[in-house]
């Protein structure tokens, strides 16, 4: 952590789907235990640049680095050991395990076995260690009551929290939160707002948020990047980026006539 | 014989019949479930395990070692295929990957016919496999075949059960097959996973190989063909892709077969087994394509 290098840095990343150029020359820095929100219209590129970033799918052009190492075009399951930990829309547990199973599967293999610890030893080896750091984990999010319940009978809000704890269990150094707030009620996003800070604090991780919800945002992020047509049209600290005229005109104001 | 020892003698050959369904149909499933791979080439590992013990016992080891190795030559050919023939074609269209395990199934059985001939040979067993026991002053009989055929068929299937739930990579194999893409996304190491289920479902397929030519008292290169179409049909009602499944699919079957069989000849329908049990087949998939259980993911054949 002391290099130079940032934790993350995008510089002149760009994602084009045959024609159609869904990121566009995209560069950002992120470093260790940021808080960092990305905000834009629908289709403008958020969920691409996760896909890119957690090697979901491979860059056109430009370089992601993770401390100074290039990440771009990696496979996911490498990307996840290096130490880039994320959530999806809408979630997507393994529904069918139950809620300790889904932590323990992502604690697991963080250190890559052989055949012979697979089968014969080692496999209960590490399973105390990680037992115990999934049961903190699912204290914070507060789930550790329904342990043995399957995923898929959570109710929806409690798969969040799930689905932050298993994204958690990875001991990531970067977390992204695609859409956490979806689909909360306003106590609900105000208790999401303190664990993603508490998470921070705790985990000391970077977290860059996706997000609709403005109020979580400006209250959450220390940054902004706002995105539009897979390209950048401001970035700052919450309150530069509500002054940014484009930023209004792009964003803040099309929704403000939306709710008009 | 009176109604109640033959049934209970029907019911011994149904446990025995269906255990080995169950045994090779687990294999199957695992398989299916975490790549959509309908493996033709399963059966093979039945034919690997049996010449593998053979040629272990014509070397001279004692028979227990022999069939402990040649279960072990069976998982080592299931790593084999997983990594030259399977894994470049992971993600590729569900035929091009069943095409795969045809051609595995020609190649596989045809270096059988090259090593060893196609014609049977004799499988030798030791005198207490070859022993038989008898109830009811002789009117209920079963072999100590019978016997291990059940009773390994429940080790083997509760070796898995507790692996699925204990282990790490249990867990990851459970994930996997629910998920495969989300299985990379939150850094499970996928490739550990299939190989070992490729481990276990290939020696699970080695032993009913082994007790397959121990009840038949033979091994031929086409040997696992006919216990393969069995152990599809099993998977396939059971509900294809999950593990309670096939076993469930594999002992009813078992027992539809010696029902079929054990019905009074003069109904004579004992000749249409086969022609039944692929009926029952048509119409699972038809009308309950996910099986007993019931899968979610439907079966494409």
């Amino acid at each position: 952590m002391h290099s130079a290098s940032p934790l993350l840095e995008t510089n002149n990343l760009t994602k084009a789907f045959k024609g159609l150029v869904a990121l566009q020359n995209h560069s950002m820095r992120v470093e260790a235990g940021e808080l960092i929100g990305v905000i834009g219209p629908n289709g403008s590129g958020k969920s691409t640049l996760f896909n890119v970033i957690s090697g979901f799918l491979a860059p056109t052009s430009g370089s992601v680095q993770l401390l100074g190492q290039e990440i771009g075009g990696l496979e996911p399951a490498k990307i996840a050991r290096l130490g880039i930990a994320r959530t999806f829309q809408g979630t997507r547990l393994f529904k069918e395990l139950s809620v300790l199973e889904n932590v323990r599967v992502s604690a697991q293999l963080r250190e890559p076995i052989n055949l012979a610890q697979a089968l014969f030893g080692g496999m209960n080896l590490q399973a105390r260690a990680i037992d115990s750091a999934a049961l903190e984990l699912l204290h914070l999010v507060k789930l550790e009551k329904r342990l043995h319940d399957k995923a898929g009978s959570l109710p929806y809000g409690d798969q969040r929290r799930l689905e932050i704890a298993r994204a958690l269990a990875s001991r990531p150094k970067l977390l992204m939160l695609d859409e956490p707030a979806a689909g909360l009620d306003s106590s609900e996003t105000q208790a999401l707002l303190e664990l993603i800070r508490l998470i921070r604090d705790q985990y000391k991780v970077a977290v860059i948020v996706i997000e609709h919800d403005m109020d979580l945002i400006m209250n959450l992020c220390e940054r902004i990047q706002v995105l539009a047509y897979g390209n950048t049209i401001g970035q700052g600290t919450p309150g530069e980026v509500q002054a940014n005229p484009k930023v209004r005109e792009a964003y803040l104001g099309a929704s403000e006539e939306a709710a008009a | 014989m009176n109604l109640l020892e033959y049934t209970f003698q029907q019911i011994i050959n149904a446990v025995s019949q269906g255990s080995m369904f169950a045994l090779v149909a687990v294999g199957l499933s695992i398989i299916f479930s975490l790549l959509r791979l309908t493996n033709f080439a399963h059966g093979d590992m039945m034919m690997v395990g049996a010449f593998g013990t053979l040629v272990m016992q014509l070397a001279g080891v004692p028979f227990l070692l022999a069939v402990l190795l040649g279960i072990v030559i069976s998982a080592l050919v299931g790593i084999i295929i997983e990594r030259i023939a399977y894994r470049p074609v992971r993600g590729a269209p569900d035929v091009t990957m069943l095409l795969t395990s045809v051609a595995l199934t020609y190649i596989l059985e045809n270096l059988g016919i090259l090593l060893f001939t196609s014609s049977p040979r004799n499988f030798p067993l030791p005198d207490w496999l070859n022993a038989s026991f008898n109830l009811a002053d002789g009117r209920i009989s079963f072999t100590s075949i019978n016997l291990l055929t059940f009773g390994l068929t429940l080790l083997a299937l509760l070796f898995l059960a507790w692996f699925v739930r204990n282990t790490q990579v249990g867990l990851g194999m459970r994930a996997a097959a629910e998920d495969l893409t989300a299985s990379y996304l939150v850094g499970i190491n996928v490739n550990t996973v299939i190989v070992v289920a490729f481990v276990m479902a290939s020696s699970f397929a080695g032993l009913a190989g082994v007790l397959w030519a121990a009840q038949a008292g033979v091994v031929e290169p086409h040997m696992g063909f006919t216990p393969l179409l069995k152990a599809f049909v099993a998977a396939i009602i059971g509900g294809f892709g999950s593990i309670p499944g096939a076993i469930i699919g594999g002992f009813v079957l078992g027992a539809l077969e010696v029902l079929i069989q054990s019905l009074p000849s003069e109904w004579g329908l004992g000749a249409y087994r086969d022609a039944i049990v692929f009926t029952l087949l048509i119409a699972f998939l038809l009308f309950r394509p996910g099986g007993i259980v019931g899968v979610k993911q439907e079966v494409k054949l």
